[in-house]
């Protein structure tokens, strides 16, 4: 069973959000379930800060020795921080998939846009 | 193989300054004066070993693999059938390999000659008008024909811009139509992973579809049935037909792709005609072309002399060719041992191949169906496809079958391709394998699902495989993670 | 049939195991129309003898073999140690697999990471993979990295003039499927190399990449940094194509020169030119550029019990992972042909490499002061071309000379030497044609004498 935490948002293609102190900062990152589909993760590839992501669209990738996943954007807006510590050592997607293994934070653009997310039991279902 | 001393050195950990395994002659005229300019600053940093220590360090290393003289690959779609060594002895004569490509044709009319030769009898195994052996191997021989596709389109006036290609297919297939700026729409295949004909219907009648890139027999081992209905589809809506031909071996003597309205298939001479895999290539491709693709083949092409002389001569004047896609005529020394293989064949030869390798696959079939989920239950081709489905119950994969079958001796089977079928093991046994070989394997691999049946399975049959070879599991995160690929960065 | 081991017997109990009466009954799933009513019509089955004696009596029509030849053009019919061909034919390298199962692999693995250290050494560069097919296909997959990171829309590349003819038409026909334009850089007429003056176009619109071949095809060498400074002054990918490998043994290599992809035949190496191939491509780049890089790369890594191994790595840019998004749609690489190349090199080593170097270049010398002294002599309008050379020299005819190619290449041929191959000059140079000659160490005084006796006439 992947864990999953409650107090976070999803999206159907396995990436979580977590709202911070600052309304309009986000942090992103992927599941437990996706970290473990994945398999060992080796390399870590999203867009520099400043970029501007759209909701749906791919936005960046995974690696693992055996395969690559595209990252889809839960939510519109523009890249403020990226976990530059995966670049050196990607382990943390597998180990710490919803703490250390974060990937980017972002400023949304667009609120509304909250509504299509999964809450912790919706996503569950997709999860199995 | 070898469970040697496990500890193998690198060339330059074994290195002594001043000892040399060079033997050169020596210079009757005078040195030349060094470069004035753009001289080499720093004597590239090579390891210095005398000759024995040369050949212990290979030798070492050469008992750290597995192959086909050590024993059975069921690798399916690659067709590891036996390197007969006759081809070895004829592809070393001196008049093989020390003719240079740009010898002038008089005095090059052995290897013209066997070109000619090699392209008429793969046109008469495979049912095509002509064949080019230009590509290095398949995936450039994959290229080489939607090139020619693209140009044959063209010339027609068309700009057709998509290409289908099955879910089911070989990676470099989509590669390939990407390096030629196609777009490649997904097909979705039946459940018995053939194309669905409906499927095509709907996405041809826009009239933008150039082609299909079709594989047959499938990537699942099983005929495609309805190829001659897909191929006057295609070519009703004007479109070409590429087959990929990485399953051949499964044809040879029984079905000729060129007779099912197929435009243009690569062949896999080291699948089917015996090539040397060498660990990894070279690798040597062709590509039967149908009539309607003649005027596009890559120049130049072996021609008899037009004049009526019993010589063969080169032929680069073809205004409508797409050109060369590799320097020179193909990897010619390769096609020395394909010659020879057919050679030795002949016709009963080249039908029984081709039926024992069916004949083998569905004895692999029969024997292993009562142990291990068969993706289709009817009569397969040269390969059967199974997979991990009822040994998932008790926790065991493919991946840990895979590492389990190295510890008896035997390489693994194709695992998880095709995609269609999760945890996929694809086993073509060849028809170079005694039926004792192959019921070994089969024993074998019953003994595994046997062993996966039992309580803590994983943990007493499945962790750490594999036990018994010189290396255990090799850890691939790592090698992507830390990305050293030169003794530089020890 | 000795590689067909199933008795009729066998075939028998495996039918009856599958629950059919025959043959067919396995195949129903091929329609009656497409199966085979008879046998193939192919030749006679032959034996071993039979076989022998067939290919035997091929080989020896290609009479070429066994003539002097001087024929280069990025293929050279150097020696090799006796020691390769042993090695190589070992069952477990010749039959193995490509190594996906890195366990039981790892000789090949082992000696790949070997072939990417020893090439990437010789080439100055950073990293190199584990081959591709040939030096032509490895310029044409530089181009398509360097635009790959170069993203354009109408995407140009400079390719000097000095570049093999047949590298080119390979660029030209296959860079033009991804909507890449090849235009020339020319050389300068008079000195036929390739510099940041002869360059003539303004560059507004940014090309990918500039190329630039040393030893070019009239055997000069060029200067790497005159393509890094053209470049660099466009923001293009630099890429030097090596047009003779062995010459890294006496001149510059790109890494020196800062070059982002360097790319060379390697057939020089240890491989028989065998008409064409297989031969072997050479790719090296940057450590940055590494997730751009096509074809096979091979790591460093441990296995369970800690012990050094080595397995295929990044295979996330190849075509079994990305499909059509792959960064080529290369499966293989020329493993076997790399192996030999290691080989030779670690058979070499670093003294034997610069020899063979020097003595290839002491061959051309020698050749060239002779000729040059008998075409003045001679006041003739021929010339061989002045400048820096590795072991290919080429002679320049003049307008009144322009059958004097012709007649001595016939000349040549009856007294059993191919003397060289015609190579195309720049109509500025005041030469209308030329003919290349390449030498290598299996060429004697009695056989440059020989030549130059005989192109001195």
């Amino acid at each position: 069973m992947s864990e999953i935490r409650k107090d976070l948002q999803y999206t159907k293609e396995h990436e979580w959000v977590r709202k911070t102190s600052n309304p309009k900062v986000v942090v992103i990152g992927i599941t437990d379930f996706a970290q473990s589909s994945l398999g060992d993760v080796t390399y870590v590839d999203v867009p520099a800060v400043g970029t501007e992501i759209k909701q749906d669209q791919v936005f960046g990738s995974i690696e693992s020795v055996k395969s690559v996943s595209d990252l889809f954007a839960p939510l519109s807006g523009k890249i403020v921080k990226t976990n530059e510590a995966l670049s050196d050592d990607p382990a943390p997607v597998n180990s710490a998939p919803f703490d250390n293994g974060w990937l980017v934070e972002i400023e949304i653009s667009n609120e509304a846009e909250f509504s299509k997310l999964l809450n912790a039991s919706a996503y569950e279902q997709v999860a199995q | 193989m070898s469970n040697w001393p496990l500890k193998t050195s690198l060339s330059v950990e074994l290195s002594r300054p001043g000892h040399c395994a060079h033997s050169l002659p020596k210079l009757e005229i005078p040195e030349a004066p060094p470069p004035a300019r753009n001289a080499r600053q720093k004597i590239p940093h090579l390891p210095e070993l005398s000759e024995l220590e040369v050949v212990r360090h290979f030798t070492r290393l050469s008992t750290l693999n597995f192959s086909i003289d050590n024993g059975m690959y069921p690798l399916g779609s690659c067709t590891m059938k036996y390197n007969p060594r006759v081809n070895e002895a004829t592809a070393s004569f001196r008049g093989f390999t020390r003719i240079h490509p740009k010898t002038p044709v008089q005095f090059a009319q052995g290897a013209l000659e066997l070109m000619y030769q090699l392209e008429n009898l793969l046109s008469e195994i495979s049912g095509f008008s002509r064949v080019s052996l230009q590509p290095a191997a398949g995936a450039q021989g994959e290229y080489l024909g939607i090139k020619m596709i693209k140009a044959c389109l063209k010339a027609r006036g068309e700009n057709r811009k998509k290409i289908l290609i099955p879910e089911s297919a070989h990676g470099t297939n989509g590669a390939s139509a990407a390096m030629c700026g196609y777009e490649v729409v997904p097909l979705k295949t039946t459940a018995e992973g053939l194309v669905d004909f409906n499927q095509v219907d709907e996405l041809t009648r826009s009239g933008d579809v150039a082609g299909i890139m079709i594989t047959n027999p499938s990537t699942l081992g099983l005929f495609e049935s309805d190829i001659l209905k897909i191929t006057k589809l295609i070519h009703d809506r004007g479109g070409l037909v590429y087959c990929d031909g990485a399953n051949m071996n499964a044809m040879l003597g029984i079905t000729r792709p060129g007779d099912a309205g197929i435009d243009c298939m690569h062949f896999n001479m080291h699948k089917t005609f015996t090539t040397p895999h060498g660990g990894g290539g070279p690798g040597c491709g062709g590509l039967g072309v149908s009539k309607t693709l003649i005027p596009f083949l890559p120049v130049p092409t072996v021609e008899k002399n037009p004049s009526g002389a019993d010589d063969f001569v080169l032929d680069d004047k073809r205004p409508e060719s797409v050109g060369a896609i590799k320097d020179y005529y193909g990897h010619f020394l390769m096609m020395v041992r394909a010659y020879t293989y057919i050679r030795e064949l002949g016709a009963e030869g080249m039908q029984k191949a081709g039926q024992d390798a069916i004949l083998l696959a569905n004895y692999v079939r029969m024997r292993l169906k009562d142990h291990y989920e068969v993706a289709f239950d009817k009569p397969c081709m040269h390969e059967v496809v199974i997979s991990d489905k009822r040994q998932q119950k008790n926790g065991i994969k493919t991946l840990d079958i895979a590492k389990r079958i190295i510890d008896e001796g035997i390489h693994p089977p194709t695992i998880y391709f095709p995609l269609i079928i999760p945890g996929a093991m694809m086993i073509e046994p060849t028809e170079t394998e005694s039926l004792r070989a192959v019921e070994k394997f089969c024993q074998v691999m019953i003994q595994i699902a046997e062993e996966a049946k039992e309580e803590n399975a994983y943990e007493k049959h499945f962790a750490g495989r594999p036990r018994h070879m010189a290396y255990a599991k090799v850890n691939e995160t790592l090698a992507a993670r830390q990305l050293k690929l030169s003794w530089k960065d020890l | 049939m000795r590689y067909l081991p199933l008795s009729a017997e066998e075939r028998k109990e495996i039918l009856d195991l599958c629950g059919v009466d025959d043959f067919q009954g396995l195949i129903q799933a091929i329609p009656d129309e497409l199966r085979l009513k008879g046998l193939l019509d192919l030749p006679p089955a032959l034996s071993e003898p039979e076989l022998m004696e067939h290919l035997e009596s091929l080989a020896n029509k290609n009479t070429g073999a066994w003539m002097q030849s001087h024929l280069g053009q990025g293929v050279y019919d150097h020696t090799w140690p006796s020691v390769i061909d042993q090695i190589t034919n070992r069952g477990e390298f010749l039959t193995a697999y490509t190594p996906y199962q890195p366990e039981v692999s790892q000789g090949t693995l082992h000696a790949i990471f070997e072939f990417q250290s020893v090439i990437s050494e010789i080439l100055g560069m950073e990293i190199a993979n584990a081959s591709l097919y040939d030096g032509a296909t490895s310029v044409l997959e530089a181009v398509l990295m360097a635009a790959r990171t170069r993203p354009q829309n109408n995407p140009i590349v400079y390719v000097a003039e000095g570049i093999y003819a047949n590298t080119r038409k390979i660029l030209e026909s296959c860079l033009a499927d991804q909507g890449i334009e090849v235009r020339t850089w020319k050389a300068d007429p008079q000195t036929l190399t390739c510099t940041q003056a002869s360059f003539q176009d303004s560059a507004e619109e940014r090309p990918v990449a500039f190329v630039l071949q040393s030893p070019n095809r009239w055997g000069l060498i060029e200067d790497w940094n005159e393509v890094t400074a053209l470049s660099e002054k466009h923001n293009a990918r630099s890429i030097a194509y090596v047009g003779h490998a062995l010459s890294m043994g006496l001149f510059q290599s790109p890494g020196n020169a800062g070059i982002d992809i360097a790319v060379s035949e390697g057939q020089s190496l240890g491989i028989p030119v065998g008409f064409g191939g297989p031969h072997l491509g050479l790719f090296a780049c940057k450590r940055a550029d590494i997730r751009q890089m096509p074809g096979r790369l091979v790591g460093l890594t441990e296995d369970a019990r800690g012990q050094r191994a080595f397995c295929v790595t990044l295979s996330t840019r190849e075509q079994h992972i990305r499909r059509e998004k792959a960064t080529s749609n290369i499966c293989s690489n020329q493993n076997l042909m790399a192996l030999r190349a290691l080989m030779y090199l670690t058979l070499m080593g670093p003294e034997g490499l610069t020899r063979i170097a020097r003595d290839c270049r002491s061959l051309a010398y020698y050749v060239r002061s002779a000729l040059q002294k008998k075409f003045v002599e001679s006041k003739r309008e021929l010339q061989v071309l002045d400048g820096e050379v590795f072991n290919e020299i080429t002679i320049l005819a003049g307008q009144k000379e322009s059958l004097w190619v012709d007649e001595k290449i016939a000349q040549a041929q009856e007294l059993g030497i191919l003397v060289g191959l015609e190579v195309e000059i720049p109509k500025q140079s005041g030469f209308v044609r030329g003919l290349n000659i390449a030498f290598t160490e299996r060429h004697r005084k009695i056989h440059l004498d020989k030549l130059i006796e005989l192109l001195g006439a």
